[in-house]
């Protein structure tokens, strides 16, 4: 009987101390397990309504700004100076226009874009499908007799219903845009919906615009002139005649699916976008501008399940004067429509390493409490002739027997929890047996935190006076 | 048997000194020789500083000043790992708490520092028959300590006390957890140790009725020698009675 298995044997006959250890054990390495998928990413259909109607999973603008926690520079309330046009800032943070935004003093602030610079730093970011600038202007759109509304013309591209993020399933009357619309004059225009979702639900509205539709109606829509430094200027607007081919419904927490009718919107996002191909709208904004001004950059990630990391890649690719979100963030953030003004993004790093402490203080604390309760064993095994070396060897064969049972246990349970969500992210079974073996390396090497601390209690233990112990009898 | 000619274990004037505001004597120039083979009980009311002596003869606490030397070897040129090493090798301790490792059977537990000092299995199974055998409790050799009775668990830590022939067993009121048939038990156990095997044996007891077994008994009060009896060589003959005097070196 030498000291590893005196250990085994100690750790086997106390079923309830050692239990205690391996569930202590157990649930920090499940909390390490989930930690790691967590942070990454959103759900593969999180916010998916207007991820697609906006095409993209990430918002970028010049403002408001990311205000990090470890940021030393004084910060300023400023009015937000945007148009509803411009961007979708005023529909995912409803309090801009009321209440401003937090920024930086030497931040820039809000305004137009160099969408070329912009594009080719987004598009070298890992995990980044596709970078497009949001081609956006003010219309007026012809609704009756010397009657206009107020409407966004908006160009989109439109490459089939299997793009990613297309928004083919939000048109319900008509048929969507295609690739053979290009240079066309057909447009897609927003369907009023007939019910205003459940009682209570949110309904976001920006602009309260109908335009009625019908197939094949032809639309005359005005557009302003630009003026230098103003607003643009509606005195003597360029006209353009549409033709209305499919109306679109942006059902709020309505997916694609096999049973979309199932899923009841809880809400809408009435938004008053005239949407025409990318083509069509270059060419009828070339009438009045030889480029439009771009307020915002839309971002399509290769995969949702990453998002998060994105968006963090792409704040440091692009420094703190421009604003980057994901969509899945801000809806989440601005569900109650309360909106924000402040948010603090490396609080899910920190978060993350809060979490991975958590866990290690788990791992210390049942460490501690194995061995703190064997101090007059420790004791005994001195003064039977045990030297510092075999009682660290106890201490850590302990440690080690437990804290691996564990691991093993808490591993399994994590990869089992991630496996049970994976449907619902874009992660294949591949991936998670790939992230499963990355995930095991790194449980195993995590053995080497609890042997660590389990050395520090260990050498404590050896040197703890036997003499000391035995008279506490 | 040790081959070791002079005495085999020596302590001189040993002093142990608690810090305490006026400091506290635990001990004060004790002087104790035991020869090999000897039974040596140490006696004195509760606080005498019985118990003191015995750790540090045993090593596992130091004394402030003095030296202890087991077979030649000083323990104070000795780290707490050498000493450890020592007791492995040449000290048993029996305690009052029995001390048995609770997750090891009896035979485990008398087994247990053989197999530390790397005995064959071969002989570590003949040295357990007989060791059971001899304290009694060969019908008990797979329960664990809490399945035993006190006095048979004391049993076991005399036999674990004596598995490697030590050369010296320290006992420490080896009988004060159990009733008075049972000490005598166990005090009969130690003389029959010492007879037949010429095991020597350091015992510290507050009961002066166990005085009879010993070939020498130390007397302590307020942590000096107060009394020093030799008796001459078998148990219960009364021989030479010191007192403090020469028993204790004046400071």
């Amino acid at each position: 009987m030498d000291f590893i298995r005196l250990a085994v044997r100690d750790v086997r006959r106390n079923g309830s101390r050692t239990g205690l250890a391996i569930a202590a054990t157990a649930l920090a390495t499940v909390i390490l397990v989930l930690s790691r998928l967590v942070p990454q990413g959103y759900m593969k259909y999180l916010a998916y309504a207007e991820r697609s109607f906006a095409d993209a999973d990430i918002l970028v603008w010049s403002a408001p700004q990311h205000v990090y926690s470890k940021d030393t520079s004084p910060l300023e309330w400023r009015d937000w100076s945007g148009e509803e046009w411009q961007s979708f800032a005023g529909y995912f943070l409803p309090e801009l226009k009321s209440k401003g935004y937090v920024s930086p003093v030497d931040a820039p602030g809000w305004g137009p874009l160099d969408a070329g610079r912009l594009s080719s730093i987004i598009s070298q970011v890992e995990g980044v499908e596709e970078v497009l600038p949001y081609l956006a202007f003010p219309c007026k759109v012809r609704v009756g007799d010397g009657e206009y509304v107020d409407a966004i013309l908006r160009g989109r591209e439109f490459r089939g219903p299997d793009r990613p993020l297309a928004m083919d399933w939000q048109v319900k009357r008509g048929r969507p845009l295609g690739p053979q619309d290009e240079r066309s004059p057909n447009a897609l225009v927003p369907l009023e919906p007939e019910e205003e979702g459940p009682p209570g639900a949110v309904v976001p509205l920006i602009a309260d615009v109908i335009i009625p539709y019908a197939p094949h109606l032809e639309m005359e829509i005005l557009l302003p002139r630009p003026q230098a430094g103003t607003a643009p200027s509606w005195d003597n607007p360029v006209s353009a005649n549409l033709r209305q081919v499919g109306a679109y419904k942006v059902e709020l927490g309505v997916v694609p699916g096999e049973f979309p009718d199932e899923i009841r919107p809880t809400g809408y996002w009435k938004r008053p976008e005239v949407i025409v191909s990318r083509t069509t709208f270059l060419d009828l904004v070339s009438g009045v501008l030889p480029e439009p001004p771009v307020y915002q950059m839309l971002v399509k990630v290769v995969r949702h399940s990453d998002t998060k990391v994105i968006v963090e890649r792409l704040r440091q690719a692009l420094g703190p004067d421009y604003g980057v979100y994901a969509i899945a963030e801000l809806v989440s953030t601005s569900g109650d429509m309360s909106g924000i003004s402040l948010i603090v993004p490396d609080m899910s790093s920190l978060m993350r390493w809060m979490t991975i402490t958590m866990a290690g203080g788990i791992v210390a604390a049942s460490v501690y409490v194995l061995l703190a309760l064997q101090t007059r064993k420790i004791g005994l095994l001195r003064a039977i002739g045990a030297t510092s070396k075999d009682i660290i060897l106890y201490a850590l064969s302990a440690v080690a027997y437990t804290t691996l049972a564990g691991i093993a246990i808490g591993f399994v349970l994590g990869k089992i929890i991630t496996l049970t969500v994976i449907a619902a992210t874009d992660f294949t079974f591949f991936e998670w047996l790939k992230m499963a073996g990355y995930d095991a390396l790194l449980s195993l090497s995590g053995i080497a935190i609890p042997l660590t601390l389990g050395l520090a209690v260990a050498i404590w233990a050896s040197r703890i006076p036997c003499a000391e112990v035995l008279r506490r009898e | 048997m040790s081959d070791w000619l002079g005495p085999i274990l020596h302590c001189h004037e040993i002093t142990k000194l608690y810090p305490v505001a006026d400091g506290l004597f635990a001990l004060k120039n004790v002087e104790l020789e035991v020869e090999e083979g000897q039974f040596v009980v140490i006696t004195g009311p509760s606080g005498s500083g019985k118990t003191t002596l015995l750790n540090i003869l045993g090593g596992i606490d130091r004394p402030t000043h003095g030296e202890v030397i087991l077979k030649g070897r000083k323990y104070s040129r000795m780290s707490e790992d050498d000493l450890a090493l020592l007791r492995r090798r040449d000290l048993g301790m029996v305690f009052q708490f029995f001390n048995l490792i609770p997750e090891l059977t009896a035979a485990e537990n008398i087994g247990f520092p053989m197999r530390l000092l790397g005995w064959e299995e071969r002989a570590v199974i003949d040295r357990l028959t007989y060791l059971m055998e001899a304290v009694g409790i060969s019908g008990r050799a797979d329960h664990y300590p809490m399945e035993l009775s006190g006095g048979e668990q004391q049993r076991v830590a005399i036999a674990r006390a004596l598995a490697v022939k030590p050369a010296v067993v320290l006992a420490d009121e080896p009988t004060g957890n159990l009733d008075s048939a049972r000490s005598r038990e166990i005090m009969e156990l130690f003389a029959k140790f010492n007879r037949e095997e010429r095991q020597t044996f350091v015992v510290v007891t507050h009961e002066r009725g166990f005085e009879e077994y010993a070939d020498l008994v130390l007397r302590l009060s307020d942590g000096r020698v107060a009394e020093r009896v030799v008796k001459n060589g078998q148990h219960g003959a009364e021989g030479k009675t010191e007192r403090p005097s020469c028993a204790v070196t004046p400071s």
